[in-house]
Parts: C-alpha cells; sequence; structure tokens
C-alpha cells in the first residue's frame, strides 16, 4: 500500500513487467491482481493463489509473500489449493496495443501501397505511382501508353525494376520521341563547342522537372544555373554581363542592301523623290505591328515598287543570241523541211504568185499569212532558188555573209557546254544543231541542257515553241527575227536573241536563273554577269545580298526574304514590348542610331556576310540596362537567351495524331 | 545550473547545434547540386531517409533497456534535435510545404502528423513530470490499480467499522451512494491532466456532504475515509499524468511506422522511374 513506508520491500512488492503483453483482467477492472498473472498466450495464469508441492509426504502450501505468505489452511489432500478464485481475461498492456497498432499501421500501408500501385494509368487514376499531375500540355501525350511513354521500366517485371533502379533513366530518350532540335539533345545547348572540349553531357530533367501539376512552369531556370557551366560567370545582366559584341546587332550582313543614309539624306532629298519620304520614318516602311525580333519590311510593293518597279523590268535575260557565221551551217533542205512548206509543194507551184500564196495559207492553218511568215517563205523560196527576190547572198553571189555580228551569250555557252562563245569554228555546228532542235522541239532540247540544275523546271517556265520556231527558222534562214511583242515582259525573241523580259518583283524564271548562277555549276563569268548589280537580270542582286557560306566560296547564298541572317540562335528578343512602351513615333531611334560614317555599300560587293559595316551604330549594353537592371526591368538569362538550338517537334500535334490507331 | 537540468539540457544543445550544422551542410550542398544542374532533392531525399531510420532506433533503444547505449535522456535528446532537423529537411526535399501528387500528399500527410503528435509528446514529457514531481507520493503506473483497490478496501473497511462500533449506517449508506463512485477507478481525468483540482473540489462538496450529519465517532471514520480520498486524488493525478505520457506513443509509434513504409516505397519508386 502506498501508505505503507516499507512497501517495496522484496516480499511485498511484486515485480513490475510492463514489457509484457499481457496483465491480468483484475487489474483492467480496477482491482488487485493474483499472484499467477497471464500466461504468454494472454490466457489467464491460473485459478489458485499457489501450486503446492509435496514433500515428505505432505502437500505444502507455496503462496508467496506478496500474496500473504503460507495460507493457514493448506493444500487440500488431493493436492490442490484451496484458494480457488474464478479465472480472469488477461488484457493487453499498452506497449501490447502499441505494437498491435504499429503491425496494423505496417499491414495497412503495405495493402495499400499493393492494391494501388499499379491502378492503371489515367491522369484520374488513384495510383500510389502517380507523384502528381503532369503539366497540361504532356498530359494530352500521355493517354494511349500511359506512364510508359516516359517511363520505360514502367509495366516491367521485378527484374526490370531492379535494372532500372541500378541504371540511369532514360528520360532523355523518351522525350526524343516528340521533341527535336538542331543538335544533340545531350550536347548543352544542343551544340558542340569548339572552346569545350569537356562539355558536359546533359538531360532533360536537368532542367524541366515533371509532375508538379497542370499549370506548372517547367522551363523556369535561375540565372545562378546558367553559371553552372559558363566559365564567365557573373551576378546579373547589369552585373557583370560581358560586353555586347563589335557591330551588335548586325553582326551579319542584313539581307536587303537598303542604305538609310543614303536614302533618306540624299535619294529622298531629291524634289522628285520629296513626295515619297517616309513620313513616319522607321515605321512607314518596317511594319511595327508585327514586330517580334524583328520588324519586317512592308512588302517590296508597299516599301520600294514606288521607285524600284521599273529598274527590275528593264533589266532583260538574254538567253541565246544567233551568233555571227563565216559559212551557212543550216541545211536548206532539212531548213525547208521543218519550218515551211515540203519541197515538192514549192516545185509544183513553180513561179505562180497564186499557187505560193495557196501554199502559204495551207501552211499556215489557213489563216491570214503574217508578214514574218511571208518573209520566212520568201527565203525559203530565195534559198532554194525557186523563186526571184532579194538574193540571201552577197551582192558578188559567192560569199556567205552572215545577219549576226554577234557572239554567244554566256548562257548560251553553259547550255551548248562550250568553252567561250567567241570561236566561230567551235560554236558552229552546236548553234545549228540547237536553232534546229528549238525548230523542231521547241523548249525541251533547251531544258534538257539544264537537266539536274536547282530549280530547272522554272529555267524555262513559260517559254512556248511558237516563239522558238518562229525565231529558229528566221535565223535559220539567215534572217533577222521579226521582234514580238515584249512590253508585257515574259519570253520574247527580238532580231538575234531570245530573251525573257522580268514581269515582275520576285519573277520565278529570273529568280530560278540567278540560284542556278549561285549554286555554281554554271562558272563564274556567268555568276558575275547575272550577279552584276548593274546589269544583271531583273536587278536582283542590286537590293538582295549573296552569301558565301562561312570559310566556303560555294554555293552562295541568296537572301531572298527579308529577315536578319543571324547565327545567335540562343539569342532572344522581342521589339513588340519595346515599341509598345516608348511608342512609335521616333523611339527606334532610341537604340538605333543612324552612322553617317559607315561604308554600307562597298559591304555588299562582296561574298562575305561578316565582312559588314552597318547603317546604325552598335548598340551598347548601357542602352538596355538603362531599364533592365536590379530593382527594376527584369534582367534574368532567359529573357534574353533561348536554351536550346532550333527546338520543334518530330509529332505531328493535331487530334488526329494524338489517337491511338486502330 | 541543476545537475539533472544539466544532464538533459547539454546533450539538447549539442545535438541541436549539431542538426544546425547538418541542416547547412546539406542545405548547402543541395544548392551547389541545383546549381550544377544537379538532382538536389537526392541528396535531401537521402538525408531525411536517414534521419527518419535514426529516429525509429529510439524506439528500438527503449525496448533494450538493459544493454548501456548512451542514456535513455541523451537519446531523448537525440530524437528531438533529429525530429526538428527532419521537418526542416523535409520541407528542403520537398521545395514546399504541400506537394502536388496523391501518394505525396498522403506521405506528407503522414509525416506532419507524426511530427506533431512529436511534438506535443516533447511538451507533455517537458510538462507532466514537473506536475508528478509537485504530487507528495510516487508510484509506479502498473501498480495504481492495486492501489485504488487497497485503497477501496481500506475504506469499505472503515465504512462496515464505523457501522459495528457506532450503530449508525450513516457513514455506509454515504458510502453506497456516493463514495464508491469516487473510490471504484482513477476519476476526474482531464482536470487532473490540465493541473485542475476537479476532484479535490467534488471531495469537499458531495462527497463530505454527510459529515454534518455525523456525530464525534462517525466523524472519526469518516474524517480517515476523507483522507484517503485525498490519498486517491493523488493516484488518480499520477495516473492521469502517466497514462498521457504513454498513450501519445499509442499514435506517434505507429504513424512513424507507417511514414518509414511509406518512404520506402517513394525511394523505390524513385530510382526506378527517376533516377
Amino acid at each position: 500500500m502506498i501508505t505503507d513506508q516499507d512497501r517495496f520491500r522484496q516480499d511485498k512488492s511484486p515485480y513490475e513487467r510492463p514489457n509484457f503483453r499481457y496483465r491480468c483482467g483484475r487489474v483492467s477492472l480496477w482491482g488487485k491482481p493474483c499472484g499467477q498473472g497471464p500466461n504468454d498466450a494472454g490466457g489467464c495464469g491460473g485459478t489458485s493463489e499457489c501450486s503446492p508441492y509435496f514433500d515428505d509426504g505432505r502437500w505444502a502450501c507455496r503462496r508467496s509473500p506478496q500474496s500473504g505468505g503460507s495460507c493457514e489452511n493448506g493444500p487440500l489432500p488431493d493436492g490442490q489449493c484451496c484458494n480457488q478464485h474464478p479465472p480472469c481475461k488477461p488484457t493487453l498492456t499498452l506497449r501490447g496495443y502499441r505494437a498491435r497498432l504499429t503491425m496494423l499501421a505496417a499491414v495497412l500501408v503495405v495493402a495499400l501501397i499493393g492494391a494501388f500501385a499499379f491502378n492503371g494509368d489515367g491522369a484520374r487514376a488513384v495510383s500510389s505511382l502517380s507523384p502528381g499531375a503532369l503539366t497540361s500540355g504532356h498530359a494530352q501525350f500521355t493517354g494511349e501508353k500511359g506512364c510508359a511513354t516516359c517511363h520505360a521500366p514502367h509495366g516491367g517485371d521485378a527484374a526490370a525494376w531492379v535494372s532500372a533502379a541500378w541504371s540511369p533513366n532514360a528520360l532523355t530518350q523518351s522525350c526524343q520521341t516528340c521533341h527535336k532540335f538542331d543538335g544533340s539533345a545531350t550536347a548543352a545547348h544542343n551544340e558542340t563547342f569548339k572552346k569545350s572540349a569537356d562539355q558536359r553531357q546533359t538531360q532533360c530533367v536537368m532542367c524541366h522537372a515533371e509532375h508538379k501539376g497542370a499549370n506548372a512552369n517547367i522551363t523556369e531556370m535561375a540565372d545562378q544555373q546558367c553559371n553552372a557551366c559558363h566559365a564567365v560567370k557573373f551576378a546579373g545582366f547589369s552585373n557583370g554581363h560581358p560586353d555586347f559584341s563589335k557591330n551588335y546587332p548586325s553582326r551579319r550582313r542584313t539581307a536587303i542592301a537598303f542604305n538609310h543614309v543614303t536614302h533618306f539624306d540624299k535619294y529622298f532629298a531629291y524634289k522628285q523623290f520629296a513626295d515619297r519620304k517616309p513620313k513616319e520614318r522607321c515605321v512607314s516602311c518596317h511594319d511595327a505591328s508585327n514586330a517580334l525580333r524583328n520588324v519586317p519590311v512592308r512588302p517590296f510593293e508597299e516599301s520600294c515598287a514606288g521607285c524600284h518597279e521599273k529598274q527590275i523590268s528593264k533589266r532583260d535575260l538574254v538567253v541565246f543570241t544567233l551568233p555571227e557565221f563565216e559559212e551557212d551551217p543550216f541545211d536548206a533542205v532539212a531548213v525547208g523541211e521543218a519550218c515551211g512548206p515540203s519541197a515538192e509543194m514549192l516545185e509544183a507551184a513553180g513561179e505562180d504568185a497564186d499557187k505560193l500564196q495557196e501554199i502559204l495559207e495551207a501552211w499556215s492553218g489557213g489563216k491570214s499569212a503574217p508578214d514574218a511568215a511571208a518573209k520566212r517563205l520568201q527565203a525559203l523560196q530565195l534559198n532554194l532558188g525557186r523563186v526571184e527576190g532579194e538574193p540571201k547572198k552577197a551582192e558578188d553571189g559567192e560569199e556567205y555573209l552572215s545577219v549576226s555580228e554577234e557572239t554567244l551569250p554566256l548562257i548560251a555557252v553553259m547550255l551548248l557546254g562550250l568553252e567561250d562563245g567567241e570561236d566561230i569554228d567551235a560554236y558552229g555546228e552546236p548553234v545549228r544543231d540547237l536553232v534546229m532542235a528549238m525548230i523542231e522541239e521547241g523548249a525541251e532540247p533547251l531544258a534538257a541542257n539544264v537537266e539536274g540544275q536547282p530549280d530547272a523546271k522554272m529555267l524555262f517556265a513559260g517559254l512556248s515553241s511558237d516563239i522558238l520556231r518562229r525565231a529558229g527558222c528566221a535565223w535559220a534562214a539567215n534572217q533577222e527575227n521579226e521582234p514580238s511583242a515584249s512590253d508585257a515582259g515574259g519570253w520574247f525573241a527580238d532580231e538575234l536573241s531570245l530573251r525573257y523580259r522580268p514581269l515582275r518583283h520576285a519573277d520565278p524564271v529570273v529568280k530560278a536563273w540567278v540560284q542556278l548562277a549561285a549554286a555554281g555549276g554554271a562558272g563564274e563569268g556567268l555568276r558575275d554577269e547575272l550577279f552584276s548589280r548593274a546589269k544583271g537580270p531583273g536587278a536582283c542582286v542590286k537590293c538582295h545580298s549573296v552569301n558565301a557560306p562561312k570559310g566556303q566560296t560555294a554555293p552562295l547564298r541568296i537572301a531572298w526574304k527579308f529577315g536578319a541572317q543571324s547565327s545567335q540562335r540562343h539569342l532572344r528578343y522581342s521589339h513588340a514590348p519595346h515599341l509598345g512602351l516608348l511608342g512609335l513615333g521616333n523611339s527606334c531611334e532610341t537604340c538605333h542610331k543612324v552612322d553617317q560614317t559607315a561604308a554600307y555599300d562597298a559591304a555588299f560587293k562582296h561574298f562575305d556576310a561578316l565582312d559588314f559595316a552597318s547603317n546604325f551604330k552598335s548598340i551598347d549594353q548601357k542602352t538596355c540596362t538603362t531599364c533592365h537592371a536590379e530593382q527594376q526591368v527584369r534582367q534574368n538569362c532567359t529573357l534574353c537567351h533561348q536554351y536550346h538550338n532550333g527546338p520543334g517537334f518530330k509529332r505531328r500535334m493535331t487530334t488526329a495524331a494524338r489517337e491511338p490507331q486502330k | 545550473m541543476p545537475a539533472q537540468r544539466q544532464r538533459t539540457f547539454l546533450p539538447l544543445m549539442s545535438f541541436g547545434v549539431t542538426a544546425v550544422v547538418v541542416f547547412v551542410l546539406v542545405a548547402w550542398s543541395a544548392r551547389r547540386s541545383w546549381l550544377a544542374l544537379g538532382e538536389p532533392a537526392i541528396v535531401t531525399g537521402y538525408t531525411l531517409f536517414a534521419l527518419m531510420l535514426l529516429l525509429g532506433l529510439f524506439n528500438i533503444r527503449k525496448r533494450l533497456s538493459m544493454v548501456p547505449i548512451v542514456r535513455a535522456s541523451v537519446w531523448l535528446a537525440f530524437h528531438v534535435a533529429a525530429g526538428v532537423l527532419a521537418i526542416a529537411m523535409f520541407w528542403l526535399h520537398a521545395g514546399s510545404v504541400w506537394p502536388s501528387g496523391l501518394y505525396e500528399q498522403i506521405l506528407t500527410l503522414l509525416f506532419y502528423l507524426v511530427s506533431v503528435t512529436g511534438i506535443i509528446g516533447y511538451v507533455l514529457s517537458r510538462t507532466l513530470p514537473r506536475r508528478l514531481a509537485q504530487i507528495e507520493i510516487e508510484i509506479i503506473f502498473e501498480r495504481i490499480p492495486a492501489e485504488l483497490a487497497e485503497i477501496r478496501e481500506k475504506v469499505e473497511s472503515l465504512a462496515l467499522a464505523c457501522t459495528q462500533e457506532t450503530g449508525s449506517d450513516t457513514v455506509a449508506q454515504h458510502h453506497i451512494g456516493t463514495l464508491a463512485w469516487f473510490f471504484a477507478r482513477p476519476r476526474f481525468w482531464v482536470s487532473h491532466v490540465a493541473g485542475g483540482d476537479a476532484a479535490g473540489h467534488w471531495l469537499r462538496g458531495p462527497g463530505s456532504a454527510a459529515r454534518r450529519y455525523l456525530n464525534d465517532a462517525e466523524k472519526t471514520y469518516f474524517d480517515q475515509i476523507i483522507e484517503l480520498g485525498v490519498l486517491k486524488c493523488q493516484v488518480d493525478r499520477h495516473f492521469a499524468c502517466q497514462e498521457l505520457l504513454k498513450k501519445w506513443l499509442l499514435v506517434h509509434v505507429p504513424l512513424s511506422m507507417a511514414v518509414i513504409l511509406v518512404a520506402v516505397w517513394h525511394l523505390i519508386l524513385v530510382n526506378v522511374y527517376a533516377l
């Protein structure tokens, strides 16, 4: 008893064992426990207070001192204890309850994991495998294969899991099922940098962590993370960022050779052009409504045509010129059969003018014979010596006199596969064959000579056989061709040459010929002729810059479209917010300051795009840090730099493409 | 500083400082990994998992009381410091207080429940022993039922003796009608846990209401019964405080087991699917 000062004495105090799982049922009912206590299985330890022992022919009491010691009555004759009490129902101790609850929790967790571990793949499936919702974009493309779309071990057996646990994940390969780049997906910036031989391999998940929720921003990067690889480490754009390069941002030549200085200060100063001067300065030609990285120039028809359209149609493309011959290379009979009525018909007609007229009309299909055709017929007749008239031959009646004193143009030289166009002995036969082929087969033999060249189909597009036949027959008869009307542009033949006059800006035929010259297969002579800024057909390269690949001379690339030919693939800039903030007006000149002294035009006289003097002064970094600095407008790396090189998609993202194939 | 307090304070301070140092080192390592485009969750995750296992060792240590593996008070100090470190490490690992995935949310909920029950347990272990020390008697928790039974027997004996000696059954009637309820088992549990004296009030009020009707002889017995009632109040207080000190573990330990198992599955999934 607690009031007993001596209560912990050995014979009074039971030895408590709180780590036992069970306690006497009487204790749980707030009574005194019996001396026996429960057994290990949780059953009652006994209904007697002691277990008497047999000693020297008598049963002796063995009740413990804590229970009062030996009783007065002693054991019964059969050796049983005389103090019997009803059995109790032992209960768990707190430790026992704790052990059971702990076991229950463990079993419950294992059971729940087992039940829901592989519970489907759907976005709404309750599965212990799902660590969170995918971003809405990615969630659209996992419907068919579920988790296995990205996670290769998913759905595998235990061996696959063990293998996956001890090997690097293949998530980057999975990403490339849909995503693609202009370089290796595992190379930093998808580039191979010459200066960094030990460039580290990258994985998509280094920067893009999924399963952060449908609206999570998985492209966000901190500025400090860029310093992980970059040798030059700095705190921020306004604090340590390397200076902009010289001539920034115009490291490369512009696509269009437009000299802002001469146009504004010189040409528009002329009285005759004063009314065409851009009234809103920059945005008169640059379309600010579509401003992104570049502010695109409005179409040629809106910006340039007012002054330059007529120049285009003045520059003909001369494909063939009848050259001078020392002797008549043509077979009169063959020409006559190809170009005119048959020899039998003419012989039958004799010198009867009416008969000849009938023949002429029959030859021309019943239509009234045009003058040119009549002259051609007359020439044929003269050739055959059947009709009296103007002699084709020289006055002395013996010597051949060529109607042309020209040489072959370079295009014809290329078509005929000749060395040059001035060797009369060399070109006689090929020219004859070409002219005869033109008469008999139209443009096909011409096109056959350029087969395999880039854009070959466009080189003679629209060239009619009639033009070739008429001109060919005249030239084969050593006569000047009667020029057809050519004001509208297109193919035509004048007295001695076959020409093409550009119909408009971006004429596809002239473009194809200039492109052919740029490809390098036509030789430097022809290239220089077509690229002549003063005489080139269509005046294309007067404005469109021609660029050689870095370290090479061919093939040249013609910048047909406006747009910066920038190699800064990782630069990201948009004019739109800047124009929106600064306003239109003269805001462009806040950053783009005209350089009056730059040798702009000289930079377009060669093919090196990097040897360039911009019309504008280099933009200084301070121009940007005026606003983009700490405590001002944001200046994080990804604001201006794009990590990936040419990111795109391999798969089509249409609804049909996403649906599982049946 | 008293020796007993010094015995608990010094280990707690030592482990606390160590926990801060570990946290700073792991956070620094994780940040370095993050800056190097690595996976900071690896270092924080494995550290957290190791902490969970170390925290679980405390329960095993208590089972091995016969083995001298450092004093239990040192283990408790370690458990407290490591527990607080685990909470900080969890936030560092998860990057938020509430993750997005269902499984991670369950793990987080369990972790928070373990943490909260742990904090409650620590608060109880710091406050209730002081209250127990203020009680005049000391008693082993497991012996309380037997002690109560003995008090109950003594009260009943006094009531019988009073009836026999005085010939009046007033005390016996009062015992049967009122006091037997009080002596049957521990009463006023909440009041005792909260540090109140509802039991004393009851004893002085309804419990002693019959005293005015007793003669001197009866009062002698009755006062002895009330003295036993006061003693029973102290035993009840012991019972309430000691039971609470033991019963909070019924929540904390099973939840800890659940958290460790859920974390193990999380670890397996991460290694199979993500690393």
